[in-house]
């Protein structure tokens, strides 16, 4: 049966380059294209496995426009455009739905596509793949699968943070920024205090030693089908930008 | 084998956490490093390790060697897996990779094995009993499977030298046993091993030496012949968990419902649509405290999680009076404030009749710092006080001890004592201490099912069962 996932190097050279178009793009338009060849896939493969990730459309969407609101309060947005909705003294105007949009739209490409990583690579194959194949620093190769191995840990210890808060009486759906610093807080205490000791094990059980045996780049069908969306989006970027 | 004079050692420069620690293991010798928390143990294991002056930024005065390495000079830190096989206290926090398999031949791989790889790992997982389930996610391996799993990665190169860190923090005593096990075997194999111990009775008949810590200094060491009698009496005095005595007075239980809080009958407990654990009757009243004891990853957490609310029953209904509070295993998931100070605060606004329990444990020194940067046993009484706070009719405590020293554990037994004559208790636990101690009721959870069983049977049971 011919191979259909693509390599971890394959998919991090895809999900590095959708993030420098989404990073470089101020245009709808590219977006919507980055968003609907990697964000898309990325986020509905991604939240298959680790649903607490929903997270991050409140995160993103509430936090862009009520930074937007700030802007155009303070009189400082240079083209605040018409108004869309208005009730009392509140005015939502073009600007921060549109800003808004271009936001979210980036933030969900870049992530979307860093899931794609996420679901479909394994640690121990990434950390082969990535310093083996591409000549990534086993450090950084490694540090990025451990990334991955840290994702079901997460979801586990934000289950127990959001049972907690319900019996302590507060929100589990986050809206201000403190809702979120209170949830983040306690999620990194813990990640970072396994992060230090599987550190320390991994070092006692030879990392520093580990050798990297350059292997061929192996390419295929699935690598291919990356070039092509990525090409797709290439194209996208210059023309409407 | 092992050898080590430590003159000094500490993680910054000026402030040492090791004095004068003299400890030597040879061929085939089991050496018990025990003491109570904060006495310095896991910093002895970073200094003879090499981690605290080549990786965490501090320094070590005196010598180390294990075997012809000296782990204190870059080049020997270097070569100390070759040799050494490490275990830390928490599987999670030491295994690195996503399926037993990948675990295992990761420290092959590290330190460039020669032969055929493969085949060395299969034969390991055969060896812990995880062949079948060598492509299991780790999250799906029970407490004591994961740790199968860190002795398996720490014995699959051969070394000379086993260190481990807590081995037995969080297992039941079924695992305990396996853990036992791999020990002795490992000393008839004539490796050196150290183990570092509070619960210093599981390992008392197979050391050759108990070295007892305290306040970073070696304070006692006994041999072969003097672990006995009234040696255990000292090692007890010393904060050392020898389990010769019940540590506490026994509590004094009043039968017969002083008021209904919880009633479970015929419930299946679990989560996603999978029935985990059948609870044929469960009732529990005002004034009792209730263990829940049973193998790693038989469901108590799920229990626990369904009675206080948490967790939908798959089918049935629990009928609950009053309020139920659930503390979980790792006290850091209970904080919502990023201040000690405040989430002291917050509780003594609530319940200003716990600022006695606060004072006796040193929260009550309102300190700026975040509850996570507090020490594990400070953190424990924290989330504890909050949860009390709460004055809940039913408090439910997930492993409430691990981690604890004798001292702590003795402060923990009497504030939930107190906390009983209120509340409900119910305590999932693998700690017999707690079943002897503080429960008046015991369930297990075997088998998809939670039975109840009588209170002396089950000590019996746990205390024969690591044995």
């Amino acid at each position: 049966m011919p191979r259909l996932k693509p390599k971890p190097w394959a998919l991090l050279a895809y999900s590095v380059g959708v993030t420098i178009i989404a990073v470089a793009s101020s245009s709808w338009q590219t977006l919507a294209v980055t968003f609907l060849l990697a964000g898309l896939p990325g986020i509905l493969l991604g939240l298959a496995r680790f649903r607490f990730l929903v997270l991050l459309v409140p995160l993103t969407v509430i936090g862009t426009f009520i930074n937007t609101m700030m802007i155009y309060y303070a009189g400082v947005a240079r083209e605040p455009g018409s108004i869309v909705f208005e009730a009392g003294p509140l005015e939502v105007p073009e600007f921060a739905l549109e800003t808004t949009g271009i936001i979210a739209l980036r933030v969900f490409s870049f992530s979307g596509a860093g899931l794609l990583l996420v679901s479909l690579t394994h640690p121990r194959e990434a950390l082969r793949s990535l310093s083996e194949e591409i000549g990534l620093p086993k450090g950084i190769a490694f540090s990025l699968a451990f990334a991955l191995r840290l994702l079901p840990l997460v979801r586990r210890d934000l289950g127990e943070i959001m049972a907690v808060r319900r019996l302590r009486g507060y929100r589990t759906l986050p809206i201000t920024p403190s809702d979120y610093s209170t949830i983040i807080a306690p999620l990194l205490s813990v990640t970072l205090e396994r992060a230090l000791w599987v550190g320390i094990s991994s070092e006692l059980r030879g990392f520093r030693l580990r050798r990297v045996k350059r292997r061929r780049l192996e390419a295929g069908l699935p690598e291919a089908v990356l070039v092509a969306l990525l090409l797709i989006e290439v194209v996208a970027f210059f023309k409407f930008s | 084998m092992i050898e080590t004079r430590i003159e000094g050692a500490g993680y910054v420069a000026g402030k040492s956490v090791l004095r004068q620690v003299e400890l030597n293991a040879g061929e085939g010798e089991v050496i018990l490093v025990a003491g109570p928390s904060g006495s310095g143990k896991t910093s002895y294991f970073l200094a003879a390790t090499g981690v605290m002056s080549n990786l965490l930024g501090g320094w070590v005065d005196g010598v180390v060697k294990l075997g012809k390495i000296n782990p204190l000079e870059p080049s020997g830190f270097l070569n100390v897996p070759r040799i050494v096989g490490v275990v830390l206290q928490d599987p999670e926090k030491q295994i690195a990779m996503p399926t037993p398999y990948d675990e295992i031949a990761f420290t092959l791989e590290n330190i460039g094995f020669k032969g055929a790889l493969e085949r060395r790992v299969r034969e390991i997982l055969d060896r812990f009993g995880l062949f079948n389930k060598a492509f299991n996610s780790i999250e799906d391996l029970s407490g004591g499977e994961k740790r199968r799993v860190t002795l398996a990665a720490a014995i699959v190169h051969d070394p000379e030298i086993l260190l481990l860190d807590e081995p037995t923090a969080s297992l039941d005593p079924w695992a305990v046993r396996s853990v036992r096990e791999f020990v002795a075997e490992n000393k008839s194999r004539g490796k050196a091993v150290i183990v570092i111990e509070h619960k210093a009775r599981f390992f008392l008949d197979l050391a050759d030496r108990v070295v007892v810590m305290s306040d970073g200094k070696v304070v006692e060491v006994l041999d072969t012949q003097a672990k006995a009698g009234r040696s255990l009496f000292k090692l007890e005095d010393m904060g050392v968990d020898v389990g010769i005595s019940s540590s506490v007075a026994s509590r004094t239980y009043h039968a017969g419902c002083r008021g209904e809080l919880v009633r479970a009958r015929d419930v299946d407990a679990g989560y996603g649509g999978f029935g985990v654990v059948t609870i044929e009757d469960l009732e529990i009243c005002r004034g009792e405290v209730v263990a829940l004891v049973g193998p790693n990853g038989s469901g108590k957490t799920t229990v626990l999680k369904t009675l206080a609310g948490l967790l939908k029953p798959i089918r049935g209904r629990v009928d609950r009076r009053g309020r139920a509070f659930y503390v979980p295993q790792t006290p850091d998931y209970t904080f919502v404030h990023t201040s000690a100070a405040k989430e002291v605060e917050e509780a003594l606004s609530r319940a200003p009749e716990l600022a006695g329990i606060a004072k006796g444990v040193g929260l009550d020194v309102w300190r700026e710092v975040p509850p996570y940067r507090l020490s594990h046993g400070q953190r424990r009484w924290l989330s504890i006080l909050i949860a009390l706070s709460y004055r809940p009719d039913v408090l439910l405590l997930d492993e409430p001890t691990t981690g604890l020293d004798l001292k702590a554990y003795k402060g923990l037994v009497d504030i939930l004592r107190e906390a009983s004559m209120r509340s409900a208790l119910v305590i999932s636990t693998h700690d017999v201490r707690v079943v002897k101690d503080l429960a008046d009721r015991v369930y297990i959870t075997s088998e998809g099912r939670l039975l109840e069983v009588d209170p002396a049977k089950a000590v019996a049971v746990l205390e024969e069962a690591w044995r």
